[in-house]
């Protein structure tokens, strides 16, 4: 379970991420929906130790103040970033091997992992030896999902795995977000797109201007005629 | 005509490997903070000063290997430090002042030489070399004991950078160092190997170094170390391949310029070359341009 308390991010006078609160409970899927500039990103980045935060994030109860990223993947959360984050001079493999850095479970556990990521994902296989930035964009985001599998999360931070994909690509990621959440990882998705992100997850949250101004069930949002104003279009 | 150019090769190699190794260090470390290490010349002069003071100090001559060893440790260890205590407190500081650390650090190093050492001295002799006749070559032992101990060196730097986790998470920094604590990896402890690594390269240059030419000064940091630097640029600074392709190639100019013309002409070629070669290859001859980050 991942628990935000009066999340603040501020970059010198501005104010990104305004002392939010939410949490997602384990094994389900919550999205954070909002407009470009909402805060989504800084507050993934402030969860996942990439910035200093204010407030209080905890993972299964362990407060994660003053943790470095890297301690805290340790512990089982792991980040997809914004715009993928491959190592584009890498080979597949190689940023896959990256994925695995802290695990301390040896190299057969580790090999197992692999092929069963790569039989899901079978596109990635073909492409093992190939350098990463040769991919497609949906590949690469593919990779980037299956990179951070590697550290076995129990936690995993999606941001924007739909950015820039074609529809049928992005149908694709979110069946294999919801296939990586039946196995029991608790997602935390940020999107723009919130019609798909609604459609997919059990709860959700909107964020505008650096707060939250509504959180509940999905199926309530997608419901509530001020969201679908706002966000759907509709 | 041939046989001389021949020879003059061999001089080539043994000049180029040692500008390599050298090189590497520059290269390895823009790679990971592109930053200029220009302290790093100056490891390399304490490298051969190490080794002139430990085969003087110890009471009983140890095998060449060893010594070469310990050097490796002692710069390495020297280079991690350096970037502990002086650099990565600036690591978030305007690119600048960085290199004014490093230019700084080099100074520091040369100086603190210089009062130990205040003449050039001899370098003592570590190995007793025989020369060798083949197809009317003339080749000595050391010369060989000097390019064998490069590429050995650099095979196994191919070997840490393309086969092993660290080396990978070298690759990984040096394209994106904000993703890599994402991997759960500590980018410090990555850029201290990368430190250790280089410097220790540079030390093992100095010792090589100061066999092949016996005379060493507290100079030679700045006088060889920026040539090396050079090397560097021509190769593709952050290019590991590149570094050891801009040494040999600067090696080879050098000795070929003076085995055919004047050798005071000796300067004005290689940094004549890296102007032409950085007018038509602005980032080196394997170098890439940085990635455009937002």
């Amino acid at each position: 379970m991942l628990l935000v308390e009066n999340l603040t991010v501020s970059y010198g006078d501005i104010h990104a991420v305004k002392g939010i609160s939410f949490e997602v409970q384990a094994g389900e899927i919550f999205t954070l929906i909002g407009a470009n500039g909402a805060g989504k990103t800084s507050t993934l980045r402030a969860i996942s130790g990439l910035l200093r935060p204010g407030g209080t994030v905890r993972l299964d109860g362990r407060d994660l103040r003053g943790l470095a990223a890297e301690r805290i993947v340790a512990l089982g959360m792991a980040h997809v970033p914004e715009g993928r984050g491959i190592f584009g001079n890498l080979t597949v493999q190689e940023n896959l091997t990256l994925g695995a850095w802290t695990r301390r479970d040896g190299k057969a556990a580790i090999a197992a992992d692999l092929d069963r990521l790569l039989t899901a994902l079978p596109r990635l296989r073909e492409r093992l030896a190939q350098t990463a930035g040769t991919l497609s964009g949906g590949e690469q985001q593919m990779l980037a999902v299956a990179r951070a599998l590697m550290s076995r999360p129990t936690t995993l931070l999606l941001d924007e795995p739909s950015m820039g994909l074609a529809p049928k690509l992005v149908h694709e990621i979110y069946q294999v977000i919801r296939e990586i959440n039946q196995t029991g990882v608790t997602v935390l998705l940020v999107e723009q797109n919130a019609n798909l992100a609604l459609r997919l997850a059990h709860r959700a949250a909107v964020l505008e201007t650096g707060t939250i101004r509504i959180t509940g069930p999905s199926a309530d949002l997608l419901a509530d005629p001020r969201i679908r104003e706002a966000y759907l279009g509709a | 005509m041939l046989e001389y150019l021949a020879q003059q090769s061999i001089n080539a190699l043994q000049l180029g490997s040692i500008y390599a190794l050298i090189a590497l260090g520059y290269s390895m470390v823009y790679g990971v903070l592109t930053m200029i290490n220009f302290a790093h010349g100056d490891l390399f002069m304490l490298g051969a000063f190490a080794c002139m003071v430990l085969a003087l100090l110890l009471p009983v001559p140890l095998p060449f290997v060893v010594v070469l060893l310990l050097v490796m440790a002692l710069i390495g260890l020297l280079g991690a430090l350096i970037e502990r205590l002086a650099y990565r407190p600036l690591r978030h500081a305007p690119r600048v002042s960085a290199i004014i650390t490093a230019l700084g650090c080099g100074l520091v190093i040369s100086n603190l030489t210089l009062v130990q050492f205040p003449y050039a001295q001899r370098m003592p002799t570590l190995f007793t070399s025989t020369t060798y006749e083949f197809l009317g070559l003339t080749i000595s032992s050391l010369q060989l004991l000097i390019i064998g101990v490069s590429i050995a060196l650099m095979l196994g730097l191919d070997f840490l950078i393309r086969r092993t986790r660290y080396g990978i998470a070298m690759r990984a920094i040096s394209f994106d160092s904000r993703t890599v604590p994402l991997m759960g990896i500590s980018p410090d402890l990555v850029i201290s190997l990368t430190f250790l690594v280089g410097a220790g390269l540079g030390g093992a240059a100095g010792v090589l170094y100061g066999l092949a030419y016996p005379v060493i000064a507290p100079s030679m940091g700045v006088l060889v170390g920026w040539k090396a630097f050079i090397a560097a640029v021509i190769g593709g600074i952050g290019s590991v391949r590149g570094a050891v392709l801009g040494g040999f190639i600067l090696g080879t100019v050098e000795v070929m310029t003076v085995a055919f013309l004047p050798s005071t002409f000796r300067d004005l070629i290689s940094y004549s070359l890296l102007l032409v070669i950085l007018i038509f290859k602005p980032y080196g001859l394997l170098g890439r341009a940085p990635n455009q980050k937002v």
